[in-house]
C-alpha cells in the first residue's frame, strides 16, 4: 500500500490503477469520497442515517466491484456520484411508502445561494430560510429533488450532471427549469404556512 | 456519520470476508461489444425491413388498381405491409434502446439518435432493394412462413377474395380456350370460365395467375381478365406447386432416368442406372420387354411397339419392325418408300450423319436399326 501523503497528490484515476494493483488502496478512494457521497444521499433521499450508510457501504461495494468498467474519458467524481445516483434511486423505489426520516441538510453557505436564487429572505425571517428550503426540497419529486442537489448542494456543472443521471445535456437543463419552477411552487406554499 | 477509519475496515473487512473482487476487464469489453453488436444487426434488421416494405409498395399493383372495384384509399388500407412496417419500427426501436445502453449513447438526444437511426434504415434499405434483400427474403418467407398472405404479405390475401371478384392460385388443368382449373391458395378447386366480355390468355399448366371476374357458385369463377402473378409472393406460389405437385426427388430422378435413356442406351446403361434406383427395375423392364417388346420374339410388325421415345424424335421416320422375328427400332427412309433391292440403292450418308448407323436394304426399304 502506498503512503497517504504520496497518494493526496494522486488524481482519481491515478488511484483506481492502484487499487487494480492493491485491494488496500480502496481505502483512499473511500476516504476521499465518504463524506461527499453520505451528504449527497441524504439530501436527496429520506433514509435515516443508518440506511444513508447501509446504502453507501453498497456503493463503495459497487464501485470497486465494477472499478474496471471506469472510463477515464468521464471524471472519477462523476462515474462515483452515478453509482451513488442509481442506487440511491434504486433503494428509494423499494421504500416509496416509508415515512419521511429525516429532514433537509442544508449548510449555511448553501442557504444563502438558494435565498438569492429563489428571493427568500426578502419576505420571511432569515431563521425560518433553513426550514423553508429542506420542507420545499422534501416536497419534490426525487428526479426534480436529485436535479436541485447535484446542481445547488454538490455544485455540479451541466456535463458533469449529464454524465452523472445518464441524460443529454439539453434534458439536463429543462429539468433544471422545472425543478426551480416546482421549487419555487412548493416554497411558495412554505412561505404561506410561516407568514 | 460512522467515522472514516471503522468505515473504511468496514468495507475493506466485507471485501475480504465476501471474497469480492473487481470484475474483469474482458466482461465490461463483452458486454460492450455485445450492446454494439445487437445494435448493428438490429440497424441491418431494420434495413432488410425497410427493404421488403420498398419493395411491396413499389410491386403493390398500382397499374391494376384501377381495374379494381376498388377506391384508392381502401385499396392502400388492404394492401399496405402492416408487417414489415411494425417489424422495422420494433427494430428502430431496439436500436434506439440498444444505443442509449451504450456507455456514451445517453449523451446524444432521443430526436438526435431517433432521426439518424430512420436515415440509416432507409439508406440500409434502398441499397437492400437494390441488390434483391427484399425479394430474397420475400420468397424464402413466402415458401416457407406460416400465415404469410395472412400477416406478411396481405397483397396476396387481397387476391385472394373471390367474393369480391379477386382470385389466385395455380392452373391445374386447361380444358378448353374457354375453361380451366384453377386451385387456390387454400387449395381449392375452381372451374373458371371465360366472362362474357373476357379474354383468356397466358395461361400456362401448372403456372400461377390472378384472376378479375365474378364468382358465380362456390366452386365456378368468371373470368374477365387474366393477370400475371405479381412479383411478391412467388415463393407462395412455388410452396403450392410443391404441394400440388409432391416429391420433387422421384420428379428429379425420373428426370434423370429419362434424359440417360437406359431403355435404348443398352444394357450396361440400363444395369447402371437400375444400381442406382434399385425401385426401378421392374418398372424399367416392363417397359422394356413387355410394352414395346424390343428386342422380343415377333412375328410381325404389330407385335413390336415404337417406344415413345422414338415416336417423339423427328430426325428419323422411326418405325418398330419385326425383323428376323425380333422387334427391333427401325429408321426408315422417307424419301423412298418404294423400296431397293440392295444397300447401294440407299442414299447411306443420310443415316451416317444423322445416327451414325449403316443401313441397309431392310426389307425392301432403305433404314437402319436403331435398337
Amino acid at each position: 500500500m502506498i503512503s497517504v501523503d504520496n497518494l493526496d497528490k494522486k488524481s482519481d484515476s491515478e488511484i483506481v490503477g492502484l487499487v487494480l494493483a492493491d485491494q488496500e488502496n480502496f481505502s483512499h478512494i473511500v476516504k476521499r469520497y465518504k463524506t461527499k457521497i453520505f451528504a449527497y444521499i441524504r439530501r436527496i433521499s429520506n433514509f435515516s442515517e443508518e440506511e444513508a450508510e447501509d446504502v453507501l457501504q453498497n456503493i463503495f461495494i459497487k464501485v470497486y466491484q465494477n472499478i474496471n468498467d471506469f472510463d477515464s474519458d468521464l471524471k472519477f467524481s462523476s462515474w462515483i456520484y452515478r453509482i451513488a445516483h442509481n442506487e440511491v434511486i434504486d433503494n428509494f423505489r423499494k421504500n416509496k411508502a416509508r415515512p419521511q426520516t429525516s429532514s433537509f441538510e442544508i449548510d449555511d453557505d448553501r442557504i444563502m445561494i438558494l435565498a438569492d436564487e429563489f428571493n427568500i429572505e426578502k419576505e420571511i425571517d432569515r431563521g425560518k430560510t433553513k426550514e423553508v428550503i429542506g420542507d420545499a426540497m422534501n416536497k419534490l419529486d426525487i428526479k426534480f429533488k436529485d436535479i436541485l442537489v447535484l446542481k445547488f448542494f454538490e455544485e455540479k456543472d451541466y456535463n458533469e450532471i449529464s454524465d452523472i443521471i445518464k441524460k443529454p445535456k439539453g434534458t439536463v437543463a429543462s429539468r433544471i427549469s422545472k425543478a426551480k419552477e416546482e421549487l419555487k411552487k412548493a416554497l411558495n406554499e412554505e412561505r404561506h404556512k410561516i407568514i | 456519520m460512522i467515522e472514516d477509519k471503522k468505515f473504511i475496515q468496514e468495507i475493506l473487512g466485507k471485501i475480504k470476508k465476501e471474497n469480492i473482487a473487481p470484475k474483469p476487464k474482458w466482461f465490461f469489453l463483452l458486454k460492450n461489444y455485445a450492446v454494439w453488436s445487437l445494435g448493428f444487426l438490429s440497424l441491418i434488421i431494420g434495413g432488410a425491413a425497410f427493404s421488403v416494405v420498398i419493395y411491396l409498395v413499389r410491386y403493390n399493383d398500382w397499374d391494376v388498381y384501377e381495374q379494381l372495384d376498388e377506391n384508392f384509399v381502401s385499396f392502400i388500407l388492404l394492401t399496405m405491409p402492416y408487417f414489415w412496417i411494425l417489424f422495422l419500427a420494433l427494430f428502430i426501436y431496439i436500436v434506439l434502446y440498444d444505443i442509449k445502453h451504450t456507455k456514451k449513447g445517453y449523451r446524444y438526444s432521443l430526436p438526435v439518435i431517433l432521426t439518424g437511426n430512420i436515415a440509416v434504415s432507409m439508406v440500409l434499405g434502398v441499397l437492400f432493394y437494390k441488390i434483391g434483400v427484399s425479394q430474397a427474403l420475400d420468397d424464402i418467407l413466402g415458401e416457407k412462413a406460416p400465415l404469410y398472405s395472412q400477416i406478411i404479405n396481405r397483397q396476396m390475401d387481397y387476391w385472394s377474395q373471390p367474393e369480391d371478384g379477386r382470385l389466385s392460385g395455380l392452373v391445374v388443368d386447361i380444358v378448353s380456350g374457354e375453361k380451366f382449373i384453377l386451385v387456390d391458395l387454400s387449395q381449392k378447386e375452381w372451374n373458371v370460365n371465360k366472362g362474357a366480355d373476357g379474354v383468356i390468355v397466358g395461361i400456362k399448366l401448372g403456372a400461377p395467375i390472378r384472376v378479375l371476374g365474378k364468382k358465380i357458385s362456390e366452386d365456378i369463377f368468371e373470368a374477365d381478365v387474366i393477370l400475371p402473378p405479381g412479383k411478391p409472393g412467388g415463393g407462395l406460389f412455388r410452396r403450392h406447386q410443391k404441394m400440388r405437385f409432391p416429391d420433387p426427388d422421384r420428379q428429379n430422378m425420373m428426370k434423370e432416368v429419362i434424359m440417360s435413356r437406359p431403355i435404348f442406351e443398352g444394357e450396361e446403361k440400363m444395369a447402371e442406372i437400375i444400381k442406382k434406383y434399385p425401385d426401378l427395375q421392374e418398372q424399367l423392364s416392363k417397359v422394356r420387354n413387355e410394352e414395346f417388346n424390343i428386342g422380343g420374339d415377333c412375328n410381325e410388325d404389330i407385335d413390336c411397339g415404337l417406344p415413345f421415345d422414338y415416336a417423339v424424335r423427328s430426325n428419323c421416320l422411326f418405325e418398330a419392325k419385326c425383323f428376323e422375328d425380333k422387334c427391333r427400332v427401325a429408321c426408315l427412309e422417307a424419301q423412298n418408300p418404294a423400296g431397293c433391292d440392295k444397300k447401294e440403292d440407299c442414299a447411306c450418308e443420310f443415316y451416317a450423319m444423322e445416327d451414325k448407323k449403316d443401313c441397309d436394304c431392310l426389307d425392301g426399304r432403305c433404314g437402319a436399326i436403331v435398337e
